[in-house]
């Protein structure tokens, strides 16, 4: 892989899945340097020990599944937060994300999702912020 | 501003901070969305050799008219290779299947299987 940055196939190399003693194994043992890891992070899965430990190594953190594969969108408690700042759940799921720092994955095949994804311009408050990290799936009465 | 929101790496390279993510869209239809992705303002795709998608990726990018240097593209090397030849070969395969003649980002798919090379 460090070759092929030599050699102009690849601008930047990073990994995905790597936990903690991963990331260390690969910085400790390669030269280039990982810009990224690509990980699972959304409401209710947020691996902060992980984030912190890539970010003091100064390494993005890239968030797939950032709409937990839609499986969210109907949450009471997402909604309620997406209503008070007048956007979607998808667009207060990936605007949660963003604001953590991350570089954020959605995946659509339709182009109304495609544009409401793209456009993320609202701010949720640091406040708000504490509480999304702490929100748990199931945390109240969603449907059996 | 040609990326949009953008966070700047390690290597001073930027980065889209929205992407399109491709994962379960098949390689015919995939060719449509990022194209599509691409006229709603989408610059950077997200896919893998193990999504088996690339190829019609990388026509959605040749079909548009947008600059090779104004889209960012990331993939992932095939989980299954693990040595310094395979991923020598891995990373030529990628190139050919999306027509073009540089990855903006390649990752390791998963720690396991890992080719410290």
């Amino acid at each position: 892989m460090e070759e092929a940055v030599k050699a102009g196939k690849v601008r930047s190399i990073g990994i995905s899945n790597f936990l903690q003693e991963d990331v260390a194994n690969i910085v400790n043992n390669g030269t280039i340097e990982p810009v990224v890891n690509q990980i699972e992070v959304h409401i209710n899965k947020v691996p902060m020990d992980l984030m912190k430990y890539c970010n003091d190594l100064d390494i993005k953190i890239e968030a797939y599944s950032p709409l937990a594969h839609g499986r969210l969108l109907k949450d009471p408690k997402i909604n309620k937060y997406a209503k008070k700042y007048n956007v979607s759940p998808a667009q207060l799921m990936l605007a949660f994300d963003l604001q953590l720092g991350c570089i954020v994955l959605p995946k659509s095949d339709n182009v109304a999702e495609m544009k409401e994804n793209l456009n993320i311009n609202f701010q949720i408050s640091d406040e708000d912020m504490k509480k999304l990290v702490k929100l748990k799936e199931n945390d109240q009465n969603v449907a059996v | 501003m040609k990326f949009g929101k953008t966070l700047t790496l390690n290597n001073g390279v930027e980065i889209p901070q929205i992407q399109l993510g491709t994962w379960l869209i098949n390689n015919d239809d995939v060719r449509k969305t990022v194209r599509q992705a691409i006229d709603v303002g989408y610059r950077a795709f997200d896919t893998a050799k193990d999504y088996g998608n690339e190829r019609g990726v990388g026509k959605g990018i040749w079909n548009s008219d947008i600059e090779r240097s104004d889209i960012f593209l990331t993939t992932k090397l095939p989980t299954a290779v693990k040595d310094y030849e395979g991923t020598k070969e891995a990373i030529d395969e990628a190139l050919d299947r999306f027509g073009l003649k540089y990855i903006d980002l390649l990752l390791i798919h998963s720690p396991q299987n890992l080719g410290l090379k």
